[in-house]
């Protein structure tokens, strides 16, 4: 049990608000420089075509029961004939390593320049600046083990760990002002920096041009196992049961 | 030497159904007095009938149906299909073929089929803006220019400047308006109405 | 000031909702838009854009004219701007420049779909239509999901009287929108013209679907009376079929003279139908 500790009102003015500001105009700054180092992503027609075709392969395997059997069927055999089916069609094998792909490199080079960078130096700077005292309490209770991520620099063992130091409260703004950014640049922002972590990890498994080819084999055996069952076998009873509900 | 003579009504609402969709291939039929054997003959009336996919027939049925049906009871037979294309260049009967046409012919005989020249549907319409053909077993048959005119003629061309100007088009009503809401009257009385105020 | 912002939120209505209001627009530009458009901000190119179709639709160069050079200030490379520009020449009857400037656009960007979809319409009007029609089938070969396209050329089938073909491509805009009433009335409209027992069949069931999506359609309460008739008075259907399809005309008509009645209309539509 910690006695209630009263924080300087100086702190408040000098390193709480300050660093929500600064937090807040660095991010500002990181969305209109990843603007300008933008490169115009170029489609190739290839992987343009391909991803219309797993596009229509996925409608024509939700949608089948609304279309007659027959056509269903006729569609099916020329996504999947063996030898020349949109879906079985051979394509050399793409050799999905980073590191040979030079623009995806450079990508990832400047992903990580505007986002990372930019993060670990600010936080550097304001953890060297403000350093030594504690700024703010977060109204929930923690367990001890967040003492050591949230009090750095903070030697004291009976802290109540809900009390934390300048440089956990800039990470707590980095991701809390994510919403104020919605509101001041609009949707998909740059400086939305946990959606760019996100994007990162989920980037390799949405690209196409990994390997079409797994996807063209999914695709083919997903279709292989449809059974069509035709919505509108027995349409007219229904139409008219429906009609004689009403009128009862 | 057949003589094609057209009423204010017919002539006016053709242009109107033709001037409301620029940018449709549209269709319709023409009414006139049972005839039979003449090489006279009068529309009287004409019935705006599609301006959406033409060819396809089961709608045609159902207004060829209620046309019939309208027609038998004003005393007056189907005898005549009219059509404009969709390009503004395309002012041939073979462009516009239709199997209505047929129908028509196979009811009543002589009939008729009349292509509107897309260039000439203005204030200045005049009977020069339809080209008329008698459609019999070997084909079309196309009346001479000067054989067509539009009765009565000065009272007709002077009603065609006033609607197109006040955009009369816009109430006319063809059957696929009908079919997209069935309060609008296909037999366009009120639109008649209008017309004959400026005979 | 006041008429001014309706007549902007106007545009802009008419835009998003993509209408075909060419007449309307141009009064609006002419009636003092083409004086204020300077302070409309960011909203004026895509008013511009707006108004240079319209231009093109009621074939008044000269606004189009007005309107592209100032877009091109704008955006000097830009090939959305190119692709009015191709409009223009098009609206001129000018085919060949046109073609021209859409193949450059083409060139510099393979993927960009508007400019290959100008082609098929400056075809179009050419009257080419069966080149128009293997030009957007070579276009679908690539861009297979773009619906737009599968609705042109079901029109162009149906135009060319290819109902089988069309069918086809009105398949393909049910499996994009399975739920759009007017798509199955429309391939019902197309099974029936085909003709044929299995086809009228089709067409009942698809007839009867459109309806069940919205009671209201009257084409597909007209359709499925015309087939359930066709197919109780044919000669190749079982008598238990008949006996159906007999249920499905009584059915049909009877909404029919609801229908009418509620319109409270003349009782040509039904005295004709019950010949």
């Amino acid at each position: 049990m910690s006695a209630d500790l009263i924080v300087d009102t100086q702190i408040r003015v000098w390193v709480f608000l300050p660093i929500v500001v600064i937090t807040f105009l660095v991010g500002i700054i990181r969305h209109y420089v990843s603007i300008l180092l933008s490169s115009q992503k170029k489609v190739e027609t290839q992987q343009f075509q391909d991803s219309q075709l797993i596009l229509r392969s996925r409608l024509l395997r939700e949608n089948a029961k609304y279309i007659p059997k027959a056509a269903f069927l006729s569609r099916r055999q020329v996504f999947n004939r063996e030898e020349d089916g949109y879906l079985t069609q051979q394509r050399p094998a793409v050799t999905s390593s980073m590191m040979t792909d030079p623009s995806m490199m450079t990508d990832m080079v400047k992903g990580n320049l505007t986002n990372v960078l930019p993060m670990i130096v600010v936080g550097g700077w304001i953890n060297w600046m403000f350093s030594g005292f504690i700024t703010t309490k977060v109204p929930f209770p923690l367990t001890l083990r967040f003492k050591s991520m949230l009090q750095r620099g903070i030697e004291l063992n009976h802290l109540d760990a809900s009390w934390v130091s300048s440089a956990s409260w800039y990470f707590l703004n980095v991701f809390g002002l994510r919403s104020i950014y919605a509101l001041v640049l609009g949707e998909n922002n740059a400086a939305d920096q946990s959606r760019q972590m996100q994007d990162q990890m989920s980037g390799a498994a949405m690209a196409m041009p990994p390997d079409p080819k797994v996807a063209f084999k999914a695709e083919w055996e997903a279709l292989e196992i449809v059974d069509h069952q035709w919505a509108l076998a027995d349409i007219e009873s229904k139409l008219i049961g429906e009609e004689k509900v009403k009128t009862e | 030497m057949s003589e094609v003579k057209f009423s204010a009504k017919a002539f006016c609402k053709i242009i109107l159904h033709a001037a409301k969709y620029p940018h449709c291939a549209i269709n319709g039929v023409l009414l006139a007095k049972p005839n039979a054997g003449s090489r006279e003959i009068e529309f009287v009336d004409a019935v705006p009938l599609f301006h959406i996919s033409l060819h396809l027939t089961p709608m045609s049925e159902i207004a060829l149906m209620q046309v019939d049906e309208l027609a038998s009871k004003m005393g007056l037979v189907i005898a005549g299909y009219y059509a404009a294309s969709e390009n503004i260049r395309d002012n041939t009967f073979e462009k516009t073929y239709h199997k209505v046409a047929e129908k028509i012919a196979s009811n009543y005989s002589p009939s008729y089929v009349v292509v509107v020249n897309n260039s000439k549907v203005s204030t200045e319409a005049d009977s020069s803006s339809l080209k008329v053909a008698q459609l019999s077993e070997g084909g079309f048959r196309q009346i001479e220019e000067q054989n067509i005119s539009l009765s009565p003629a000065q009272a007709t061309s002077y009603a065609i400047v006033a609607l197109m100007q006040q955009k009369a088009f816009q109430k006319l009503i063809d059957f696929d308006n009908h079919l997209d809401n069935i309060c609008a009257d296909w037999m366009n009385v009120e639109l008649n109405k209008t017309i004959e105020s400026y005979l | 000031m006041g008429a001014q912002k309706s007549d902007v939120e106007q545009l802009r209505y008419w835009r998003e909702n993509n209408d075909r209001k060419s007449r309307e627009v141009l009064d609006i530009w002419l009636n003092g838009l083409w004086l204020k458009v300077n302070s409309l901000g960011n909203e004026k190119f895509l008013v511009l854009e707006q108004v240079c179709l319209a231009a093109l639709d009621c074939h008044i160069p000269n606004v189009a004219e007005t309107c592209i050079e100032s877009l091109s200030q704008s955006f000097p490379s830009s090939l959305r701007v190119r692709k009015l520009h191709a409009m223009y020449f098009e609206a001129k009857e000018d085919f060949g420049t046109a073609t021209d400037i859409l193949n450059s656009i083409i060139k510099a960007d393979e993927t960009n779909s508007a400019a290959r979809k100008r082609k098929v319409a400056v075809l179009k009007a050419q009257g080419r239509t069966v080149d128009a029609i293997k030009e957007l089938t070579d276009y679908l070969k690539i861009f297979m999901a773009d619906v737009e396209a599968w609705q042109e050329l079901a029109e162009l089938y149906i135009s060319e009287q290819d109902f089988s073909k069309a069918a086809f491509c009105v398949e393909e805009l049910i499996l994009h929108n399975p739920h759009n009433h007017l798509l199955h009335q429309r391939y019902a409209d197309i099974k029936y013209t085909i003709g044929g027992l299995e086809n009228l069949e089709t067409a009942r069931s698809y007839y009867s679907q459109a309806l069940k999506i919205n009671p209201k359609n009257m084409r597909a309460l007209y359709g499925l009376y015309l087939t359930s008739s066709a197919l109780s008075t044919s000669a190749k259907c079982s008598s238990q079929r008949k006996k159906e399809a007999a249920k499905l005309v009584e059915w049909s008509l009877k909404e029919i003279k609801k229908r009418y009645s509620e319109a409270n209309l003349m009782v040509t539509a039904l005295a004709a139908l019950e010949i």
